[in-house]
């Protein structure tokens, strides 16, 4: 089981859309581990990531100009699904040898679509049926280009009005492309259309939930650290508590957590994080009660980005100070969550998020 | 920059200590969904946010004890009401601001010249843009009489009204 959760896995490419990280919500959502990436991601690193399927995301950019990013062509060489959405779809038709053009009705907010020709990607899948039969879909628009010549191989899988080609398919590759925002809740069936893109048109199980990443993580934890002792500063938030209890359940007494009570703590949260953490979970925790320490070196400061500063450096010096006294503890635990490895991975190439 | 964040803290380097970042796949939603698996209680892990310099970004200006200590009990007072009306889960974030004026109120018989507390409670999908919670009336008068006869030193409340953008969700 454990080795298997990543295994089934959706590599997406995000060409700047603010929506990317729903993309990876939704797609997480449906039970299927994905990863972001940079589209100037190597043909070596894509295949070695293996993916089940890819999604090209929306982006800024538009495809007619000359310098607009382009996802690496060995997407479309791999034998396996891609679904581009808004600029995904547009870099795609444009790739593979479709046009694009700049429309004058340019499209934000809800729309109507009429799906067509019954694709593996939208079929069965509707809002309403006009009277004449053909299922409409709420979606979410945002876009000025349009794709206005399908790429060969290539069919209409969804149309409106401003739009004629607002979805299209080549089903024998499984290569599908939408205009819209499937995964913005405004588009009320979208996470349908990607869990259906993900587990039935790639084919992934859905491994990814909650019991099975708690067990993935133990045995990788146990792997990694051994009979190392671990060091966790515990400051009563989500993802430092979500860290504790994750830890302890895979080493028990080899994580030692250090909380310290910088007297700028609501009321009674030192002694409700002791007997949460301590007395019921039976979790080794030191507490340090710096209160007056903390106090002491904001006395006389006005200025509020030098109060952060100076509690950002006594939370350091203090937690060094313990850390110093536990002789055998080799690991330090961090409560850093998906978002801030993307921030950090996007400020080192220069892209705003 | 708007402001620096420190919570994810420095490294004692000269331990050379190797890091271990166990949720560094997840977002926040399944770090949640993990942390209810794992036997948290849902209060904790559905808790509002709260910043890594704590109160002391919630007092404006210089911190004291006895600002920490008002600010704590005036607040304390605003969640525990929140939550016995089941209003708590409705906001994304809510808290009390200390402001370290002096305003006259009448108590008894005698004028008295006490600090102010600010209340806030914004809604908001993604912290990106808020806007600040209608709560009722009733509520507001409730926890603004709860404050004032409870909380020794404080003789004034008043609700902040601010959308963010311009306004940011925390005062400082």
């Amino acid at each position: 089981m454990s080795s298997h959760i990543h295994d089934h896995r959706i590599l997406i490419l995000d060409f700047g859309s603010q929506y990317t990280q729903l993309i990876a919500r939704r797609v997480r959502e449906a039970g299927v581990y994905c990863e972001l990436r940079n589209p100037d991601m190597s043909e070596a690193e894509i295949r070695e990531f293996a993916p089940k399927g890819i999604i090209l995301s929306g982006g800024p950019d538009s495809t007619i100009g000359e310098a607009a990013p382009a996802a690496p062509h060995c997407v479309f060489e791999m034998n396996v699904p891609v679904l581009g959405i808004c600029y995904g779809m547009q870099t795609m038709a444009t790739q593979l040898g479709g046009q694009v053009e700049s429309s004058t009705h340019r499209e934000f907010g809800y729309a109507k679509i009429r799906a067509r020709g019954h694709s593996a990607f939208l079929k069965d899948i509707e809002d309403h049926t006009t009277p004449e039969g053909f299922g409409m879909l709420d979606v979410w628009m945002s876009h000025g280009d349009r794709v206005s010549q399908l790429p060969h191989g290539f069919k209409v899988i969804a149309s409106t009005d401003s739009a004629p080609i607002a979805g299209m398919a080549d089903e024998e590759r499984q290569f599908y492309g939408v205009q819209f925002h499937p995964e913005v809740t405004h588009t009320t069936q979208g996470q349908r259309m990607i869990s259906r893109f993900i587990t039935e048109i790639c084919g992934c199980e859905t491994l990814w939930t909650s019991a099975n990443i708690i067990e993935d993580s133990i045995e990788t934890i146990r792997q990694q650290v051994g009979t190392d002792e671990v060091l966790l500063g515990l400051s009563g938030g989500v993802d430092s508590s979500v860290v504790a209890a994750l830890l302890h359940r895979a080493i028990g007494d080899q994580l030692i957590c250090v909380f310290v009570n910088n007297g700028l703590l609501r009321e009674n949260e030192g002694d409700q994080v002791m007997a949460m953490f301590a007395k019921h979970m039976g979790i080794r925790v030191i507490r340090v009660d710096a209160e007056d320490r903390f106090l002491s070196a904001l006395a006389g400061e006005n200025d509020p980005e030098t109060k952060r500063k100076i509690i950002g450096r006594e939370f350091v010096e203090v937690f060094d100070e313990e850390a110093s006294k536990l002789t055998n503890v080799q690991w330090l635990a961090q409560g850093t969550i998906y978002p801030d490895v993307i921030e950090s991975a996007a400020s080192k190439t220069g892209k705003a998020m | 920059m708007i402001k620096t964040h420190h919570n994810v803290g420095g490294l004692p380097e000269h331990m050379k200590l190797k890091l271990i970042e166990p949720l560094r796949e997840l977002f926040k939603d399944e770090v949640r969904k993990l942390g209810v698996e794992l036997g948290l209680p849902s209060d904790m892990v559905y808790r509002h946010p709260f910043p890594g310099p704590g109160l002391g970004v919630r007092i404006l200006g210089e911190v004291k004890k006895e600002y920490a200590d008002l600010l704590r009990k005036a607040d304390n007072i605003f969640i525990e009401e929140l939550r016995a009306h089941d209003l708590y889960d409705k906001t994304s974030q809510a808290f009390a601001v200390f402001l370290p004026v002096k305003s006259v109120g009448v108590m008894g018989d005698g004028r008295r010249y006490d600090y102010v507390v600010a209340l806030r409670a914004v809604e908001t999908i993604d912290f990106m843009t808020a806007r600040w919670a209608h709560l009722p009336y009733e509520f507001l008068d409730l926890v603004s009489r709860r404050i004032i006869n409870e909380v020794s030193g404080i003789s004034r409340v008043v609700y902040d009204i601010s959308g963010k953008p311009p306004a940011t969700i925390e005062w400082e």
